[in-house]
């Protein structure tokens, strides 16, 4: 009876979601593979050293996105409050 | 747009054609992965379908299979929705009490999980879109004289990107 439960209430990947509520940043990095992907393999002249741009594209959009969310942290945290403390 | 990269293969440039194709299925498998089939809903999110239609007919055909395959028919309204957690799809596609007996058909995601995935699946298709007009119009076009001379001088890289806008 357990395992039938167990069974009736199983993951079924690509039907149902993936637990990543903690993680879901990390797929950032996925995200910017497959963009890189596509991107480079449409603009770039000559496909010699694919690979070795799309993963620096990579880099640069995962990098661009930390040091983005850094300067809105520091903005939104130190900044912001000190140009207009809240009230109280 | 039947097979994301077809256009670049049957130009004769069957790796970029391959490698769009992985990239632009990759997104949106992942996608789907993330988020489950409930990301793909023509119905309840039209908005978001708009922009993942652009992967063309695997869209589509991810979209027919959810609503025909994972929604069941409401016995009240007869409106066709997502089971509920409590609730199953009977015989005839009609929603029933679960009664503890089994699953819906598929869980529903929500939260960042289901906005991911429906972002990745619409980027893949925005993606798919930029290499149909790619395939449409080729060019090696706004290449400007200061930049092309250096680039298609001595030296210049083999990999470096067509056209000179962003």
């Amino acid at each position: 009876m357990l395992i039938e439960r167990a069974i009736a209430f199983a993951y079924i990947p690509f039907v149902d979601p993936i637990d990543a509520h903690r993680w879901w940043f990390l797929l950032l990095i996925p995200m910017a593979f497959g963009v890189s992907v596509v991107y480079k393999a449409v603009r770039m002249r000559s496909l010699d050293r694919y690979w070795r741009h799309v993963f620096g594209m990579s880099a640069s959009i995962v990098l661009g996105i930390i040091l983005m969310g850094a300067v809105i942290y520091v903005l939104i945290e130190w900044v912001v409050p000190r140009i207009a403390p809240m009230p109280g | 747009m039947l097979l994301p990269g077809f256009g670049h293969w049957i130009r004769g440039e069957r790796r970029r054609g391959r490698l769009i194709c992985a990239g632009v299925l990759g997104l949106f498998a992942t996608g789907v992965f993330v988020g489950g089939i409930d990301v793909v809903d023509r119905r309840e999110s039209p908005v978001w379908f708009f922009a993942q239609a652009g992967t063309g007919p695997v869209a589509f055909g991810v979209d027919w299979i959810h609503q025909n395959g994972f929604k069941g028919v409401d016995r009240g309204t007869g409106v066709r929705r997502s089971a509920l957690p409590d609730e199953r799809v009977g015989p005839g596609g009609w929603i029933e009490p679960g009664n503890g007996a089994g699953r819906p058909p598929k869980v529903r995601s929500v939260a960042k999980v289901n906005e991911l995935g429906m972002l990745f699946c619409a980027v893949a298709g925005m993606l798919n879109l930029i290499a149909v007009l790619d395939a449409l119009f080729p060019s090696d076009r706004g290449v400007s004289p200061s930049r092309s001379g250096r680039r298609e001088g001595a030296g210049a890289e083999p990999g470096v990107e067509r056209g000179g806008g962003a």
